[in-house]
């Protein structure tokens, strides 16, 4: 077997899935194979953040999917049409079903109603309005990436002690009444550990974006708005040497919504723009007597997005200005404590 | 109680039939819900936009198709969901209170699924089933109709895949040269 194929026994190990067989042969080419101890280093790292990342279901929404009375809301007829794109919102309309989740339901546990559901449904009515996306690049920049990377790598000894749930043959996702408890307790204690995820919030004592044009918004990074990797995932296939023969006639469900995945980073009507979120930031900063470079990240969730950059050339913080309210939200990063770090451009 | 295959589900779901559906909710609420997580970076908004996305999909059932798996068709789903919320949001002032994920937790959670967003479907669905929803192989085999195998090269081919994304966006570094020293790789 070449290692491509170890690649393949590298993956199912972590799932559990190997055979007495499999494990062995695997663990005598690890033996003497440099490139596949780095590979299993590499996807352990990967299935480790993975799970870090992934959050349980908590208990109340899992209860209100469970007690759904779905045969009382009703369904659209088929969509018609010989291209009737499937994978487009599927219902722009969302006329009933909030309806038997505002009445009482006639069903098992009308105790477990929601408030913070019901007061949303006027939300979700104009959710029903419909979904008109705009594709817009990602503007995560590569500096930014860079940096975040470098604060990343240093949370990585806690991640590192989290359990490896996946060695328990996946059972099915059901039955976890409690996963709330769960949930919150792996949360705080993933968040308690990392100390790179504090933030400060600025006095909010300046909601307007005076024009400045002597902000100290000069950048160290030239590439900040560069979109982050431009190849195709599709085409790229790591493992050209798989057994498996994957069916080529699955249709592609982004086909017919191209960009819908997109964040919509698009700034409000009436928000602040870039510049203004920069400027106004850079005065803040000044008024506290600091001095950065501010780097400009371009949007998401509804803030612009900065990093500040010392005289030195470190990344010391990150910050985000709210597009609509122009609150500001700094998220420092620690400094280094061992040896060079990979700053911004100084990856390995 | 045998375990049903997506498609199957589905197509008793499109009849109406509340208890299949109910059981595809159980199966991709965990996805779902993180999906919306990566996207609102908020557990309240997360939570919203699984319920939103749950009540589109009863609701748009029977205009799936099944050209595509179910859980890509519900990935779409959440997605947009997600993305309308978002907006809505932009009139009042974002919540940056206690719902929300520390911004850098967020942030970490939005370069994974940016991450994930970008790998082919046919890698995204099995990989989603099997680090979200914890499916042994098998299980995913069913729910995806594959053979074991397939799932087995399509889950390696994503992991390695999705690593390379991670490192390009950042939130991974690249793998070091033997940092133990000679045959000191763990287990």
């Amino acid at each position: 077997m070449n290692c491509d194929g170890y690649d393949i026994l590298l993956s199912a190990r972590l799932d559990g899935e190997l055979t007495h067989q499999e494990e062995a042969d695997l663990e005598a080419h690890l033996a003497q194979c440099p490139r596949c101890r780095r590979q299993a280093r590499a996807l352990e790292e990967l299935h480790r953040q993975t799970l870090a990342l992934t959050d349980e279901v908590p208990g109340r929404l899992k209860s209100w999917l469970a007690d759904q009375d779905w045969a009382a809301l009703p369904q659209d007829a088929p969509a018609q049409g010989a291209d009737a794109p499937e994978e487009a919102s599927p219902s722009p309309d969302l006329p009933v079903p909030l309806a038997p989740l505002q009445a009482d339901p006639p069903r098992k546990n009308p105790r477990r109603r929601l408030p913070w559901l019901l007061c949303g449904a006027a939300a979700v009515l104009l959710l029903a309005v419909g979904l008109c996306q705009i594709l817009l690049p990602n503007s995560m920049g590569s500096s930014f990436s860079q940096a975040m990377m470098e604060v990343f790598h240093r949370e990585e000894s806690t991640l590192a002690d989290e359990g490896d749930r996946t060695q328990e043959e996946g059972a099915p996702p059901d039955g976890q009444p409690d996963g709330e408890q769960e949930q919150d307790g792996q949360q705080s204690q993933q968040d308690q550990q990392d100390p790179s995820e504090n933030n400060a919030t600025f006095p909010d004592d300046n909601h307007t974006a005076p024009p400045n044009p002597g902000h100290s918004g000069d950048t160290n990074h030239s590439n900040g708005q560069d979109t982050p990797g431009q190849d195709d995932p599709g085409q790229d296939d790591p493992n050209q040497n798989s057994p498996g023969q994957d069916d080529p006639g699955q249709d592609d469900p982004g086909q017919d919504d191209p960009g819908q995945n997109e964040d919509p980073d698009d700034p409000p009507a009436n928000g602040l723009s870039q510049q203004q979120a920069q400027d106004l930031l850079a005065d803040r900063l000044a008024a506290q007597g600091r001095s950065l470079s501010l780097l400009p990240l371009g949007a998401s969730g509804g803030m612009w997005r900065f990093s500040g950059t010392d005289a030195t050339g470190r990344v010391v913080s990150f910050f985000m200005v709210n597009q609509s309210s122009g609150e500001i939200q700094e998220v420092p990063v620690p400094p280094p404590e061992e040896g060079p770090t990979a700053g911004p451009g100084g990856l390995s | 109680m045998p375990m049903q295959d997506d498609r199957q589900l589905v197509a008793l779901a499109q009849q109406g039939d509340p208890e299949a559906f109910a059981q595809l909710v159980r199966r991709h609420q965990k996805m779902v819900y993180n999906l919306a997580l990566g996207k609102t970076g908020s557990h309240h908004d997360a939570e919203e936009v699984t319920q939103t996305a749950f009540l589109k999909a009863w609701q748009g059932i029977r205009s799936f198709q099944g050209k595509a798996a179910f859980s890509s068709w519900l990935y779409r789903l959440t997605a947009n969901a997600a993305i309308d919320l978002l907006r809505r949001r932009r009139a009042p002032a974002l919540s940056l209170d206690d719902p929300d994920l520390p911004p850098l937790a967020a942030e970490r959670r939005r370069l994974l699924w940016q991450a994930i967003d970008r790998l082919p479907e046919a890698q995204r669905a099995p990989l989603v089933l099997r680090e979200m929803e914890g499916l042994s192989y098998r299980e995913i085999a069913q729910a995806l109709d594959l053979e074991e195998g397939t799932v087995k090269s399509r889950l390696a081919r994503a992991r390695l895949l999705l690593r390379r994304l991670l490192v390009e966006n950042g939130l991974l570094r690249e793998a070091a040269e033997e940092p133990m020293g000679k045959g000191g790789q763990r287990t």
